[in-house]
């Protein structure tokens, strides 16, 4: 007897009811009661389904364009240079309002990191915050009252630039301990001023905070190499100095924050499913934005002592935006449903908020597939960025990819998905991705997450079975 | 995830969604705990049940009616079943997976008229008729039922076509 698709789409019910009378009623069922853990994801899966408004293309560019914060790839661009003087391998450009102080060297390959402080600090500040783990190492000091001081250096820059805003200040040459140095001079109590320079290491270095300018310059000239050991970061516990609106309109509630070392983004939204979005990036010589100006009206504006950059929207389902750069070279940016001067009343509200973190040293973790298919054999291997791969070959020359990114924080895993047909398996316990590709050009991958927020991606010509096994080895060795 | 939850457009189905929530949450956690025994673990396959549900929802005309209810059995079963085997993956399966929530013959011949066919469909393994139902009674695509269940399309087609070969072998046999 053959059975036909019409045979089954005509019977299919019929069955259904057979096997569903295996179960009880559902009055027969005891009652359970769920876990409290288990409603709130329920309540949260619900009110999330309510984000029934599609996003517009705004908001979908907003979302790519935290994508680019969160990679931290590459610079500002767009400068017309209307001056350029270089000491020591940096370029400077000048615009109207801003300076972008670029590496344009020849990076000096066995130079040593080295680790700086400044051995003299004013009084009444203390270290707050280190973050050495990036390229660009920042180290900030607070006082009782809240104000900082802030020091980064760079050793060896590779693409990076510095994004300093002129606006408020006065710039002057000067030197610190030899050095030509470019003196910032606050013409505004809300501006802080600063000082930049490089030493005959190839570090650049960068003070800035609402201090004199003679005490400014002893700070800088206080900076000396220090021993590494004695300034490692507490892998423990980093209070790291995040920011957040602190003035929420009525109707808006908060359904997504993340910080991260690069910066932090809010993402709030009201009945009617509009976003108000709040995103900064602290590291922004290792980050850029490139902000939408598309159906916008275009135009410079002061706030609080700095340029701002208006987006006034032509069409009311997109809505303005406000981006402006601190003198701390942080980059902030407000969009929303609102006037301008609403978009600055947030913007007003924006304080520094504390945030105690854990982050376990990674770093160590040794990972490896421990079952390389027969033909393959090791090929290279490189760690970079929180980013470790390693590349098998066979005699076909394909290779077998698998790679894994321990510092979520640092960077992002992308695999292009198209032409694929996507499916979740499980490996070893943790649900995966599996991508199939019918083009026998394209290696077929599997990517996952473990329980130490690793992400971890095998790539190889592989049928989906070998691939799985593959994927399965994945072990931390010594 | 986030673009899984944007599927649902209208405030309307959202109330749906919650219906079906309130409606079905405890038959899946008592599926789910037949297969897990655990109630952690059954909520845990009933919250993920929830979540492949919501990728599908559009597809659910009504909330109350054997079709949805056999749906969101299904696929909690077939959570559960995915949940038990990562949490077993080298023990011995304590329950006969191939025929989880399987009618025997008994329980199918109290059902009066039904057909052979549906009869033999129902007494299916596990993962044949879930995949038939999935098709034939609740249309979805096989491309849909893979991403499901967690299969390749390709694998979908080849167990529907060994569900097909089983059938015929099975009425074949009574006949």
């Amino acid at each position: 007897m053959k059975i036909t698709d019409e045979m089954l789409y005509r019977h299919a019910a019929e069955a259904r009811d057979i096997w569903l009378c295996t179960f009880p009623d559902d009055s027969e069922i005891p009652e359970h009661e769920f876990s409290e853990e288990f409603n709130k994801e329920m309540e949260r899966l619900v009110a999330l389904s309510q984000k029934q408004k599609k996003p517009n293309k705004r908001l979908r560019r907003i979302a790519a364009m935290f994508a680019v914060i969160i990679i931290g790839a590459s610079s500002f661009i767009g400068v017309n240079a209307e001056a350029r003087a270089a000491f020591v391998g940096w370029i400077k450009e000048l615009t109207d309002d801003y300076l972008i102080y670029r590496y344009e060297g020849t990076p000096v390959p066995d130079a040593e990191p080295m680790v700086y402080r400044p051995t003299w600090i004013p009084e009444g500040y203390s270290e707050f915050f280190v973050n050495e783990k990036t390229n660009s190492k920042t180290v900030a000091y607070s006082n009782e009252a809240g104000e900082m001081i802030k020091f980064r250096y760079i050793h060896n820059p590779g693409e990076t630039d510095w994004f300093i805003s002129a606006e408020n200040t006065v710039k002057e040459s000067t030197t610190v301990n030899g050095h030509k140095a470019d003196l910032f001079i606050s013409t505004d109590p809300d501006t802080a001023g600063g000082v930049i320079w490089s030493d005959e290491n190839n570090c650049a270095f960068m003070l800035s905070g609402f201090l004199t300018v003679d005490d400014l310059l002893k700070m800088a000239e206080s900076i000396r190499p220090v021993d590494l050991s004695e300034h490692e970061n507490s892998p423990e516990s980093i209070t790291e100095v995040q920011y957040g609106l602190t003035a929420i309109p009525e109707g808006y509630i908060e359904v997504l924050t993340d910080y991260d070392d690069n910066g932090g983004s809010q993402l709030f939204e009201n009945e009617a499913g509009q976003y108000l979005t709040f995103l900064y990036t602290l590291n922004s010589g290792d980050s850029s934005m490139y902000i939408d100006t598309t159906s916008t009206t275009h135009y410079q504006t002061l706030f609080n002592g700095y340029a701002v950059e208006v987006l006034d929207s032509d069409d009311p389902d997109f809505p303005n935006s406000i981006a402006w750069v601190d003198t701390e070279n942080t980059v902030f940016y407000i969009s929303g449903y609102f006037d301008i001067d609403g978009l600055f009343a947030l913007a007003e509200s924006i304080e520094p908020v504390a945030i105690e973190t854990t982050t376990p040293d990674l770093s160590s973790l040794n990972y490896r597939p421990t079952l390389i298919p027969e033909g393959y054999t090791w090929h290279r291997e490189n760690d970079f960025a929180g980013h470790r791969q390693i590349v098998y070959v066979n005699e076909a020359g394909q290779l077998l990819r698998y790679h894994y990114v321990y510092d979520t924080a640092s960077t992002a895993m992308f695999t292009v998905a198209e032409g694929a047909t996507h499916s979740i398996i499980d490996i070893n316990g943790y649900q995966a991705d599996m991508l199939l590709f019918d083009d026998p050009e394209t290696s077929n991958c599997i990517l996952w997450t473990d329980e130490n927020n690793c992400a971890h991606a095998v790539h190889a010509f592989l049928d989906e079975a070998a691939l799985i096994e593959l994927a399965e080895s994945v072990k931390i060795v010594d | 995830m986030i673009m899984y939850l944007q599927m649902l457009e209208t405030s309307e189905e959202k109330v749906r969604f919650e219906e079906l929530v309130l409606t079905y949450k405890n038959l899946m956690f008592y599926v789910a705990n037949q297969i897990l025994n655990n109630d952690y673990d059954a909520e845990d396959a009933v919250q993920q049940a929830f979540f492949a549900i919501l990728k599908n929802f559009k597809k659910i005309s009504e909330i109350k009616c054997p079709q949805t209810r056999s749906f969101v059995v299904t696929v909690v079963e077939r959570k559960a079943i995915d949940l038990y085997r990562a949490k077993n993956r080298n023990a011995v399966l304590s329950f006969d997976e191939e025929y989880i929530n399987t009618p025997n013959s008994a329980e199918a011949d109290t059902v009066v008229d039904r057909t052979d066919l549906a009869r033999a469909l129902a007494m299916l393994p596990t993962r044949y008729r879930e995949l038939l139902l999935l098709k034939y009674d609740s249309g979805y695509s096989e491309r849909e039922i893979a991403v499901m269940c967690s299969m390749t399309p390709a694998n979908v087609k080849k167990t529907i076509q060994r569900a097909k070969k089983r059938l015929e072998t099975l009425l074949g046999r009574e006949a």
